[in-house]
């Protein structure tokens, strides 16, 4: 390994596909477990928000 | 005269929920990281780049660091290793000869023979001789006992694609292994100040910190901030952070690049090393003094921004005006304390159980190692204190009545305590740091810290940088020693 002038202008103009879909497939597992934290935000919120209606009602 | 104090103390009591309100805000606002990220921006860019590993008697740690990184999963020939020798004294050259070797052309030794100025002058050594060269397009700045998953490096690199931004940090995770209650403490503490905290900054489109661990900037964003590193403060990453910022750069977390490391697992350790980061953050508050809420200019200079950092910088401040103002309010007019207590132990409970909850669907398999430190963050004492105040107990919902102003009894001590817990877990706190720096059996330094809890560990850390600062104290360059013992966990 040295310097080696084919890497690092950007993207890789000899990358093959199969590389492409490696870097695709990173790609949506990441944007993947994104979305999952936006859901488990709402999910545990409107437990929460539960929690604190039932709290309410039965402490009145 | 009593009404304008009663107010004040309700003012107090108010500022003190300040740095709650404001964790709960920035955990709201993670899940828009969903739809409002960089990765639409990526591409898949693969600059050339040089890593830079200050290395100070590193000789335990810095074998296992580079082999991690020479296993990286990235385009062969586009990243390099300098290590910074900083006039170590231990057999760091020895091994970094051995390292030369194995992977010639790829790992570099540059020796400083006087050393011991601390990381930020060690790293402006390696960046002098990258940036003289135009061989390195990025340079990654990181810590000599950090170990990089190997697709990390890929997922920074990506952002890079975008002109626009200048640095990229990654998500440092407690390795240590065998680890112990404190390494997990840290580890679920990483949870909530990186993986939470900065992808919530993400989407306010300004971050507080790149960590020191794992920094990747553009060549060009280093040359506009001036080619080298800060010397003047305690927080050298942080300071490039806001530098860079504040030169036109954008600065990312990526959640999903992920680094190991291994903390302290000693209080005394972590004492250490967190008062150089805290008195680090308020030379820089102090530094920049001129950009905070002053909204319209740069956004380090908003007021959501400005409070998230207040709220950290100068959380004792907030606990003590908190005690204060309820326990002002006890004396004043007893059954508004009570309800003051209420509202904001019960909010502190909710915001509580959100972020514990939340920060455990963030990173499961660290929740799931931590789920007990995760659990009792706060303290066995202040979880007490949310269950009194949320279930309305009558025999301290009734202590209102035992108050005759002007008379003291002997029931006004635990109720008192209770009270003002929020400033009096920071001397607590202190005091699980004094018995573990006089040598205590770690069994019973465990049992306090437990009790009094890991979150007013940091706060009294806070404090006494506060005091050290004011005081003046000396600057010095407190390195955390490293043994090793840092693996990635899969």
């Amino acid at each position: 390994m040295g310097q080696d002038d084919e890497v690092g202008k950007g993207e890789n103009p000899e990358m093959t596909s199969a590389e492409k879909d490696d870097y695709q497939k990173l790609l949506d597992q990441d944007l993947a477990t994104e979305s999952r934290l936006l859901w488990s935000e709402i999910g545990i919120l409107a437990f929460i928000t539960l929690l604190i209606v039932v709290y309410l009602i039965l402490s009145r | 005269m009593t009404d304008a104090l009663v107010i004040l103390c309700i003012l107090f009591a108010a500022l003190g929920m300040i740095p709650t309100l404001s964790s709960f805000a920035q955990f709201l606002i993670i899940g828009w990281h969903g739809v409002r990220n960089n990765y639409s921006v990526c591409r898949d860019y693969t600059p050339r780049v040089a890593f830079i590993l200050p290395a100070w008697n590193e000789a335990d740690v810095i074998g296992s660091s580079i082999d991690s990184l020479m296993s990286l999963s990235y385009p062969p020939g586009a990243w390099r290793i300098y290590v910074v020798d900083d006039a170590s004294t231990d057999h760091t050259p020895a091994i970094m000869r051995e390292k030369m070797a194995q992977y010639p052309g790829s790992v570099f030794h540059l020796r400083r023979e006087v050393g011991g100025e601390g990381k930020a002058h060690t790293l402006n050594h390696g960046l002098k001789t990258i940036l003289a060269g135009d061989w390195a397009e990025a340079v990654m700045i990181m810590d000599a006992d950090v170990l990089f998953e190997p697709l990390t490096l890929r997922r920074m690199a990506r952002h890079l694609a975008d002109p626009t931004v200048g640095g990229v940090t990654a998500y440092v995770k407690e390795g240590s292994q065998p680890g112990n209650l404190l390494t997990r403490f840290i580890a679920f503490e990483y949870i909530t100040a990186q993986a939470a905290a900065r992808r919530a900054q993400n989407v306010m489109g300004v971050l507080a910190c790149m960590a020191g661990g794992a920094q990747l900037h553009s060549r060009k964003n280093l040359v506009a901030i001036g080619g080298a590193i800060d010397t003047s403060t305690l927080a050298e990453d942080t300071y490039t952070t806001f530098k860079t910022q504040l030169v036109g750069h954008r600065v990312v977390f990526d959640g999903n690049a992920v680094v190991w490391a291994e903390e302290p697992d000693s209080v005394t350790a972590l004492w250490k090393q967190r008062l150089r980061w805290a008195r680090g953050n308020l030379q820089l508050t102090a530094a920049f003094r001129n950009l905070w809420f002053r909204p319209g200019g740069h956004r380090l200079g908003s007021v959501a921004f400005g409070i998230l950092w207040f709220a950290v910088a100068l959380m004792p401040a907030f606990m003590i005006m908190s005690s204060a103002g309820v326990i002002g309010l006890y004396y004043l007019r007893p059954p508004w304390a009570w309800a003051v207590f209420t509202i904001v132990w019960s909010a502190t409970f909710v915001a509580y159980l959100f972020e514990t909850l939340f920060s455990f669907a963030i990173d499961p398999p660290t929740g799931s190692r931590t789920w007990f430190e995760g659990l009792v963050f706060p303290g066995v004492i202040s979880l007490g204190i949310m269950l009194i105040a949320v279930s309305g107990l009558t025999l301290f919902s009734g202590a209102a009545d035992w108050v005759e102003v002007g008379r003291w009894s002997w029931r006004d001590i635990p109720i008192q305590l209770i009270l003002a817990w929020n400033g009096i877990s920071t001397i607590a706190a202190w005091a699980v740091y004094r018995l573990d720096r006089a040598g205590a059996p770690k069994w019973l330094r465990n049992f306090f810290l437990i009790v009094v809890g890991y979150g007013p560990l940091m706060c009294s850390i806070t404090f006494a940088a506060m005091v050290a600062q004011y005081r003046n104290a000396d600057m010095r360059w407190d390195k955390t020693m490293k043994s090793g013992k840092a693996k990635i966990l899969r």
